[in-house]
């Protein structure tokens, strides 16, 4: 197998977590890793090649793709710089927040023709593709409803949710493109309800912690997420799809199976903690996607379109919430 | 008169049955069985099947409700016709002076359900509405749960309501269409599980099952937002036909915690085989998931009869769905969030 020279930006949590999944992988190799806060003990521990300068990434003539795991701000940037150093592209959720510059970058990255792959690692989770799988197969019949439950264990720090764009753009953006990815449809309108019950502070920095989003597709279909910062018992990742001939759901995930059976009561595992643990495999999933459409030449799964429409579905939603009303997207 | 030869002290309450359709047939059959201490003298009924009626073996057949409501032995009625009639029936009930147990809905407007609710008042009878839900031991199970602040403050309420086949086409424009008929349930559940008031609705309905439902102007599936009045969120959704039964769920997401009621089954079995794991299908309808809620909701009636107690649903509870439904047609006429009037 022909093996994928890469490179990495960014190694705060999920970046690590990038690298040493892609050192267990056969079919790629990661050369150099990109931080200007670099871990140095954990790069040495790995005996990467480090360094605090991205663009020793972006000149190495070596180097045929990067993955861009840096703070969300630098993704456009990265983005563009990796295309038009003829790198193929894996860049985690947003690659902007702003519609126009994601445009920007994609048609970059169309004009260099390098392949893009946007991190919508839910997507390669096997529950949900087992739900994709009965909705192309139409086990189900033609889907009437999808309802998503996905709630964090804790809200994150106020100062992320004064960048990150709020609840629908940071949180319930995988949502979103998870209704896109299981009904193969589009959303035309959304509608949000917001509440701030979690954490006053969320409230004051102008986004909301509770969360209900309807959206209407374009296959008819209704879809509606329910979104919350703070699920005490762990991170609830539910999804459901009804349709003409039946319903498919897929539950939690927990760490053991097991119940226990006493005097108190039935006691179960609570759901696995977050999203590293839940979507483990599924980060591994993905990448290999990417290599594999690198080696093969093929379309990448996840489209920089992907990931534009998920963001402009999030905006509606804000704007929704924000103006109490229904917003038509349009596509 | 003392069918089953038990002897208890306590008096009995003769009643009468105004419609004997399919719930009214279930409502009698639920006093004859599980209720001794009452009896139910009369049935009505425009088109009665005398069939069933001579096995029911009710004494006295009535052509009108105004011989129910003349018949001074008479304390109590079970008003179980067609929804259209229910607001006559109560206003002649209550003048008569008889407890009144009424079907949902009581109507299909806020002025109807309140004209109906205040002759009630006036008449000092007791009015008991339809909101079997209240009585199923699983959704009384969260509330206490929820009540006893096990969950928290609550946050965010899932109410999934979907029939196992769709209506008859018939049956759809005496119904009330879909919010009225059928969502008036999860508006009372809303209510009744967070012990809070709904103060904006939105709806989104769809006609995905039978086209012939939009020529009628009736919908098949929705998703309904209600802003809670202590800012919890509560999302409904509903389909008129699952083709696996009664799926009837609920779920109560707080502060501390989650509460849910899940599908129950005919059986608990499970079988596994080298095709799959199979277990039950949720019940088929109303019929089999709510019978105990059934037959403790007319306990329940006829109880605070004997002793002199107020019901637990009471006249307001159907005021208060009734402009939760209407603000959720509103909703989906206009595409709009609507505010929810009292």
């Amino acid at each position: 197998m022909k093996s994928v020279t890469v490179g990495v930006l960014g190694a705060g949590r999920i970046g690590k977590l990038r690298v040493e999944n892609i050192l267990r992988m056969r079919g790629a190799r990661v050369k150099t890793v990109a931080d200007p806060f670099m871990d140095e003990t954990w790069a040495r521990d790995l005996a990467l090649n480090a360094t605090l300068n991205p663009e020793e990434i972006f000149s190495d003539p070596q180097i045929e793709a990067v993955i861009i795991c840096s703070p969300s701000e630098l993704h456009t940037e990265q983005v563009i710089k990796a295309a038009l150093s003829g790198k193929h592209v894996f860049c985690e959720k947003p690659i902007a927040l702003d519609p126009d510059r994601i445009e920007k970058a994609l048609k970059i990255v169309r004009q260099q023709g390098v392949k893009l792959q946007v991190g919508f690692n839910r997507r390669f989770d096997a529950d949900f593709m087992s739900l994709k799988t009965a909705v192309t197969s139409r086990k189900i019949g033609s889907v009437h409803i999808i309802k998503i439950t996905s709630r964090d264990p804790s809200p994150p720090p106020v100062e992320y949710v004064q960048t990150s764009g709020g609840i629908f753009l940071d949180m319930a953006i995988h949502d979103f493109d998870m209704v896109r990815y299981l009904s193969g449809s589009e959303v035309e309108q959304v509608y949000a309800a917001g509440s701030v019950l979690v954490d006053s502070a969320i409230g004051i920095a102008g986004d909301v912690d509770t969360a209900i989003t309807s959206m209407r597709l374009k296959s008819g279909a209704l879809a509606v997420i329910d979104n919350s910062r703070k699920a005490v018992f762990g991170y609830d990742q539910r999804i459901e799809v009804f349709g003409s001939r039946g319903s498919m759901v897929a539950g939690n995930r927990t760490p053991t199976e097991t119940v226990l059976s006493t005097e108190e009561g039935v006691v179960a595992d609570k759901p696995l903690h977050f999203f590293v643990e839940r979507y483990r495999e599924s980060y591994k999933k993905e990448i290999r996607e990417f290599f594999k459409a690198i080696r093969e030449d093929s379309d990448p799964p996840v489209t920089g379109r992907d990931g534009l429409l998920a963001i402009q579905i999030g905006l509606a939603a804000k704007q929704s919430l924000q103006e109490n009303r229904l917003v038509m997207l349009q596509t | 008169m003392n069918r089953r030869g038990h002897s208890r002290d306590d008096r009995q309450v003769v009643a009468g049955l105004i419609g004997a359709g399919r719930i009214g047939k279930m409502h009698a059959s639920n006093i004859q069985l599980y209720l001794p201490e009452v009896l139910l003298k009369s049935v009505v009924d425009i088109d009665l099947d005398e069939a069933w009626a001579r096995k029911s073996g009710i004494p006295v057949k009535s052509l009108s409700a105004k011989e129910v409501y003349e018949d001074p032995e008479i304390e109590a009625v079970v008003i179980a016709a067609s929804s259209t009639a229910h607001v006559d029936l109560i206003l002649g009930a209550a003048q008569a002076g008889k407890h009144i147990f009424c079907e949902k809905p009581v109507a299909f407007d806020p002025g109807g359900v309140s004209e109906a609710v205040e002759a009630a008042r006036t008449a000092g009878v007791k009015l008991q509405v339809g909101f079997n839900r209240r009585f199923d031991p699983d959704f009384r199970k969260v509330r206490e749960i929820v009540e006893r602040g096990a969950v928290g403050a609550p946050h965010i309420i899932t109410i999934t309501n979907r029939d196992p086949v769709r209506p008859d086409l018939e049956f759809v424009p005496k119904s009330g269409g879909l919010f009225l008929d059928f969502c008036i349930h999860d508006f009372d559940t809303a209510r009744f599980l967070t012990g809070s008031e709904v103060e904006e609705v939105f709806a989104m309905g769809a006609v995905l099952i039978d086209p012939a439902l939009e020529r009628l102007g009736d919908i098949d599936t929705a998703l309904i937002t209600l802003k809670m009045s202590d800012g919890a969120l509560c999302i409904i959704d509903n389909s008129r036909e699952t083709h696996y039964g009664y799926d009837q769920r609920v779920e109560v997401f707080g502060s501390l915690g989650s509460v849910r009621a899940d599908n129950t089954r005919p059986t608990g079995t499970t079988l596994s085989t080298e095709t799959g794991v199979f277990m039950d299908k949720p019940h088929y309808s109303f019929v089999e998931r709510f019978k105990e809620a059934f037959v403790q909701e007319i306990k329940e009636f006829f109880d605070c009869i004997r002793n002199e107690t107020d019901p637990s649903v009471t006249g307001e509870d159907a005021v208060a769905a009734i402009n939760i439904a209407t603000a959720a047609a509103l909703s989906r006429r206009e595409n709009k969030p609507v505010r929810v009037q009292g």
